[in-house]
């Protein structure tokens, strides 16, 4: 089953994004929305993403710019609050880390 | 009270649908996990299946010989002796949470089953909801 | 709200739960069905006694659900249908026997 993890909360004020990171399995993606947009170029997703080249890391474009957050290594993939729901869709679960 | 309700609609009532509680706190410094298990208290009164997931601080819930009256504090954590009348039987910790905290697999309620990180994972991806506290 | 025992008034909520359980007895327990006009009989005393008993053990009062499977451990399945229950407790056994014996109303209550 594939989940969709939504990060919502910033990963150097609370390990939220080291567990999310931990539940992670093959299939599953990642979606950063409000707070969770700080993210957009945190170590630990990085690496998880160079660990597993298919997994999918979408951010509300909306969000990242309202909080000046670019995503530099332009490996994650921007979305909209509306797509979102067709995300949810696209996965059998979710859970929301914030 | 399934008596009182004809059973067309207790049978629409209780899906196969089946609701994981992942629990990250520790119990005692906000009410999260209070909250948490009204939840799943609340999700066994309607026969619902439910299962219950512990990572994180959240094991500090289920570890031994804890005594919140000492704190003067409701101990909510005695009602988790409960569970089995509200039929949740399903309830998962992760081996690595414990480990990281230097815990033993010391438990105040009896039916848990420790999962290594990745089991545990699956575990949790299997069920169709999934509320996180 | 207060009930009166023994000239001394005992604080309840609303709906006649008593505040503090610790304050409850059983002559407490007549005074509380008495208000809704329930006169106790020895079933009743059982179910009484046995969520009082619940609640000490696992500080909750039991939703209805958990009091049967309970009390079927207990008392055997006749006992603890919620049929004869509600016979015993026509307003809900959880919510009704949980009053009588001095608990807080079932959170999450049938």
């Amino acid at each position: 089953m594939a989940m969709l993890h939504i990060i919502r909360s910033s990963g150097y004020n609370n390990n939220v994004l080291a567990q999310c990171l931990n539940m992670l399995l093959p299939n599953d993606s990642i979606l950063l929305m409000d707070d969770g947009c700080y993210n957009v170029n945190h170590k630990l997703l990085l690496k998880a993403q160079l660990a597993a080249p298919e997994l999918k890391i979408y951010f509300i474009e909306q969000h990242a710019t309202a909080r000046a957050q670019k995503n530099t290594a332009q490996t994650f993939s921007p979305t909209t609050l509306t797509d979102v729901v067709t995300l949810l869709f696209q996965h059998d679960n979710s859970i929301t880390w914030s | 009270m399934s008596e009182a309700i004809p059973n067309n609609i207790t049978d629409n009532m209780t899906s196969n649908r089946t609701v994981a509680i992942l629990n990250t706190e520790a119990p005692f410094s906000s009410a999260t996990g209070k909250e948490s298990l009204d939840t799943a208290l609340i999700f066994g009164s309607y026969e619902q299946a439910i299962s219950l997931f512990f990572i994180g601080d959240g094991v500090f819930q289920v570890i031994g010989d804890q005594n919140a009256t000492e704190i003067e504090i409701k101990d909510y954590l005695k009602t988790f002796s409960a569970l089995g009348f509200y039929d949740i039987e399903n309830i998962y910790v992760c081996r690595e949470s414990l480990t990281e905290r230097n815990l033993p697999e010391n438990f105040h309620i009896s039916n848990i089953q420790v999962l290594s990180n990745k089991d545990f994972s699956q575990r949790l991806h299997q069920h169709n909801v999934i509320f996180r506290f | 709200m207060t009930i009166l025992y023994k000239n001394q008034s005992i604080a309840t909520d609303k709906q006649g739960y008593l505040l503090d359980f610790t304050e409850w007895n059983e002559d407490i327990a007549v005074l509380l069905a008495n208000g809704d006009n329930v006169e106790l009989s020895e079933p009743h005393w059982e179910v009484i006694r046995f969520v009082r008993e619940f609640y000490l053990t696992y500080n909750t009062s039991p939703a209805i659900r958990a009091l049967t499977k309970a009390m079927k451990a207990e008392f055997g399945e006749e006992k603890a249908s919620s049929r004869y229950l509600y016979r015993l407790f026509k307003e809900g056994p959880a919510k009704q026997a949980t009053k009588y014996a001095g608990l807080p109303k079932p959170a999450r209550c049938i």
